[in-house]
């Protein structure tokens, strides 16, 4: 499972599978220099989500540690987020039984109430549209 | 941020100090000692007042009674430490309503990020690993608001009072925030942890596979 990240001024970036390594949201080349033009991820069954438009966007791993489990942390969901004029949308992607929802909340308070770190720059001014699409 | 390695630990003294030890525990402030949890063997034990620091884990174990009537604080808190095979007491857990040393207590039991988090850390108890279900009884049988387990967040202060109520933890419907904000840096975070056995509402029993899980956010 990767992401695919188009800047404003063309650069492409395709992250490692994001399932297994570091998913590198904080070290892509080229986030400080142009906005995000879109992201993607490419999904199972030939689907594809999608998000462009947005004024910024924020990508993050849910993790959870139990005392007394075994093998160390887990991956719970995958989290794709996209911020446009005080409202943000959150396309959570559930890692164990792939479900995907998809919420609104407002900025600040996305993840269960509170504000999230990492958000990058997109491109101010563009009308924001997010959804699976068919390929 | 790349995934912060987590470390849990608590304070086997009755010194309320922080962890200075960090990843590594040890010696810490004003006296405390921070042991590191194996987060595979070790767990943790509510005992009766009959069971003392040290004891064998091929021992005997005393529960929990659950009172004629009304409420009843576990009298001691333990670690069942696996390598050393032991009960490892932890004198400040709980109020002063228990039989140790707990009250206003801020450095009892800490878990320490290596790095940033991208968003507030939970720390939250359900019926097993799986993460699915947190209907036990002793989590309040799924009425979160009776559970058993009860905790307070105590990064940034103590409770403000030898017998704060706390948090009953149960799944994600009821759940404590371990800071005010995402991790910029690596940071030790602190929480205090009671049970309260309610006649009426809890059976006797045990349950093992209960787990205390701490959910977290990266990128």
């Amino acid at each position: 499972m990767k992401y695919t990240i188009t800047f404003d001024d063309g650069v492409v970036y395709t992250s490692p599978d994001i399932r297994i390594y570091d998913p590198g949201w904080a070290s892509e080349e080229g986030q400080k220099q142009t906005g995000i033009r879109e992201i993607s991820l490419m999904m199972p069954g030939g689907k594809k989500l999608l998000l462009k438009g947005f004024e910024k966007y924020n990508f993050f791993v849910e993790a959870s540690q139990a005392l007394g489990e075994k093998g160390g942390a887990k991956i719970e969901s995958f989290f794709f987020c996209g911020a446009w004029r005080g409202y943000v949308v959150l396309w959570e992607i559930n890692h164990k039984t792939r479900q995907i929802l998809k919420r609104m909340a407002v900025d600040g308070k996305e993840y269960h109430g509170t504000a999230t770190r990492g958000w990058r720059m997109g491109l101010p001014g563009e009308g924001a549209k997010s959804g699976i699409l068919s390929l | 941020m790349t995934q912060p390695n987590t470390y849990w630990l608590f304070n086997n003294t009755v010194n309320d100090g922080e962890n200075t030890g960090n990843a590594s525990g040890g010696a810490g402030g004003s006296s405390s000692n921070w042991v590191v949890m194996d987060l595979a063997n070790d767990a943790m034990a509510w005992c009766s007042e009959q069971q003392t620091d040290g004891d064998s884990l091929s021992g005997t174990r005393y529960p929990v009674v659950i009172p004629d009537s009304g409420s009843n604080e576990a009298e001691k808190t333990f670690v069942k430490d696996a390598s050393a095979a032991v009960f490892d007491q932890v004198p400040l857990a709980g109020t002063s309503a228990g039989g140790q040393s707990g009250g206003d207590k801020r450095y009892v039991f800490a878990i320490y990020f290596d790095g940033a988090t991208a968003g507030v850390p939970y720390l939250e108890a359900w019926d097993s690993s799986a993460h699915e279900t947190a209907t036990n009884n002793f989590l309040g049988g799924g009425t979160a608001a009776n559970s058993s387990i009860r905790a307070i967040t105590t990064t940034n202060a103590a409770p403000g009072s030898a017998t704060w109520a706390g948090t009953p933890l149960a799944g994600t419907s009821s759940r404590i925030e371990l800071d005010t904000a995402a991790l910029a840096a690596a940071k030790n975070l602190y929480f205090n942890i009671k049970q309260l056995v309610t006649n009426g509402v809890h059976s006797p029993g045990s349950s093992t596979a209960l787990v205390l899980t701490l959910r977290y956010l990266y990128s």
